[in-house]
């Protein structure tokens, strides 16, 4: 009986190992079918996956297809509609369908080319057509960012420009100054030769080269102002100039008409107009010297005896009594002795007031030398009166 | 049993009894919005699906897991997925597709199997179900198809007869069927999930 309860014991432990046993294998099994499980579960993520990338390809790229139709129609139908407005004919948006690769053909019936910013506007509008929305969202925003650069573009260009324009305007300046300095002193040179030429009683022959020249120059020194003042309206007119500059610009252009205006004058009163022949005796106070520097401010001031007749050199000192006389006035007419005289009698006081110039600067030599010329120049005085 | 469907609930030990699941455990945690979920993810196919996994009669569980994973091998592997892409895009009615695809599958799953039949199609009628409902659940996310009570219903009823039909069951076969089990039953037969 013990055996027997030993048997039943062994046997039935057996039974409960092999259970056990039946148990882990079928635990196994579960484990291995879910790790199956999932793994296909994983396939299907990516298969789907993969589905929806290609089949949102395909949609992107049949909208495009779509809008890219609708837009071509679009554009048709208006170039169809201004050959129709233009010509009163019938034709329809796929008979202008044939214009829209022929630049020629588009060009006779004033068809202008589309540019890049009508196109990304009819896209939009076709867009919003066919009710792709988000589409036309992101085409006008497009557009706007293009429209923003273009004009940011164009601000630069405009200050490249304007800076251009300045430097050039500067030049300009530059050289119009420099062309008046070479007029006033040409006039001036003009007028000290024919002061040198009666102060020397030169010979008729000479004396009439000299009142040319300065005719000349004088003439040459308006036509200069009146070609200054061409210049300046051309540059005031100049958008891309500052309106500082511009205001420059037309205190220059005044100053410029007061000089020619005087120079006008003086050729006028000296019955010369232009590069004619002098129609009256030549008279040298009948040419004042219209500006003495290159410059346009004064010239106006000194009009009235703009050769500087009689005055002394501007840096002067105290004049010296001895040597003021009186002056004839430009409107007497003097006679060619008188004219000579009147020559001298500037031209001593000149060396008058250069003499106390000399004198206050404590220069000894400078006083002797110009004493020497005022003798001399006396001497050719009492000459002239003698004649 | 229905633990399959979510490797995570899975309790050890659990032996052939059904772990009890909710449809909030079915969910992945940190799963992304608008990407794919390695479960399925229609409540209703979800709920379709555990209901035949509860279902399943012991000695039929094996060969129902390994008609499964076979099914869903041949449906979503990349060298054949393209046979089910081509049998939705069909022309007619998504439950006609599905349910002519599902048993297009068991069919090729039993040849490949060389199991017996008696075998093999009691499990293979419930695994379809399962596999038509990956298919539907397929069809949603990639085509956007309408999933609705209705279509799971007629696509259910259409799956099993296509199924048993290709075993050589008629549908008047399943109708007399039906009727003496609900004979049996004094008339309060259990309803079949989906039917």
């Amino acid at each position: 009986m013990g055996l027997g309860l030993l048997f039943a014991g062994i046997s039935g432990a057996g039974k409960a190992l092999a259970a056990d046993a039946a148990r882990e294998q079928e635990l196994s099994d579960r484990q291995q079918l879910e790790a199956q499980r999932a793994k296909l579960e994983e396939e299907r993520a990516l298969r789907i996956d993969e589905v929806r990338r290609q089949r949102d390809r395909q949609g992107a790229q049949q909208m495009g297809q779509q809008i890219s139709a609708e837009t071509a129609m679009l554009q048709n139908q208006r170039d169809a509609e201004a050959i129709n407005a233009a010509n009163g004919s019938q034709m329809s948006a796929e008979d202008a369908q044939v214009l829209r690769n022929n630049p020629e053909a588009r060009k006779a019936y004033g068809l202008l080319n589309s540019t890049r910013q009508t196109d990304l506007e009819d896209r939009a509008t076709a867009a919003e057509k066919l009710g792709y929305l988000d589409a036309a969202r992101e085409t006008r925003g497009q557009l706007q960012t293009e429209f923003v650069n273009q004009r940011s573009i164009k601000q630069d260009e405009n200050a490249d420009k304007r800076l251009e324009a300045e430097q050039k305007w500067r030049e300009r300046q530059s050289d119009l100054a420099a062309k008046r300095e070479d007029r006033m002193a040409r006039l001036a040179e003009a007028e000290l030769g024919l002061r040198r030429a009666q102060a020397a009683k030169a010979d008729s022959r000479e004396q009439q080269a000299a009142e040319r020249e300065a005719r000349m120059a004088t003439v040459a020194a308006m036509k200069g102002y009146e070609t200054e003042i061409k210049q300046l309206a051309k540059d005031a007119a100049d958008p891309l100039l500052a309106p500082e500059q511009k205001q420059v610009i037309q205190q220059q252009i005044e100053d410029a008409r007061r000089q020619a205006s005087a120079l006008r004058r003086t050729l006028a009163g000296a019955g010369i107009e232009g590069g004619s022949a002098p129609s009256k005796p030549f008279n040298p106070a009948d040419f004042p010297l219209a500006g003495g520097k290159s410059g346009a401010a004064g010239g106006a001031q000194r009009a009235a005896n703009p050769f500087n007749l009689g005055t002394a050199n501007p840096a002067a000192g105290e004049i010296s009594e001895a040597v003021e006389r009186p002056r004839p006035t430009p409107e007497k007419r003097l006679s060619p002795k008188e004219m000579a005289v009147a020559g001298l009698d500037a031209s001593m006081q000149q060396t008058g007031k250069q003499i106390a110039v000399a004198q206050s600067r404590g220069d000894a030599a400078e006083v002797q030398r110009l004493l020497d010329q005022f003798q001399q120049q006396n001497a050719a005085r009492l000459r002239a009166m003698q004649q | 049993m229905a633990g399959l469907l979510n490797s995570q609930s899975m309790q050890p030990g659990a032996g052939a009894q059904p772990a009890p699941t909710s449809q909030g455990q079915l969910q992945q945690p940190g799963a992304q919005a608008g990407a794919p979920d390695k479960q399925l993810d229609d409540p209703l196919l979800i709920q379709t699906e555990q209901a035949i996994e509860q279902s399943v009669p012991p000695e039929h569980r094996q060969m129902f897991d390994s008609i499964v994973l076979a099914g869903m091998n041949v449906m979503f592997s990349k060298e054949t997925s393209s046979l089910m892409e081509q049998q939705l895009d069909e022309g007619g009615d998504l439950a006609s597709n599905v349910s002519d695809g599902v048993a297009k599958l068991i069919m090729i799953v039993f040849n490949e199997s060389k199991q017996d039949i008696n075998s093999f199609m009691p499990a293979s009628v419930l695994a379809a179900v399962v596999l038509m409902c990956q298919a539907l659940d397929y069809a949603e996310q990639t085509r956007g198809a309408q999933v609705t009570p209705e279509v799971v219903a007629m696509c259910t009823k259409q799956t099993q007869l296509k199924v048993l039909k290709t075993f050589g069951v008629s549908e008047e076969q399943v109708n007399q069927v039906a009727a003496a089990g609900m004979q049996q039953m004094g008339g309060a037969a259990q309803p079949q999930p989906g039917v």
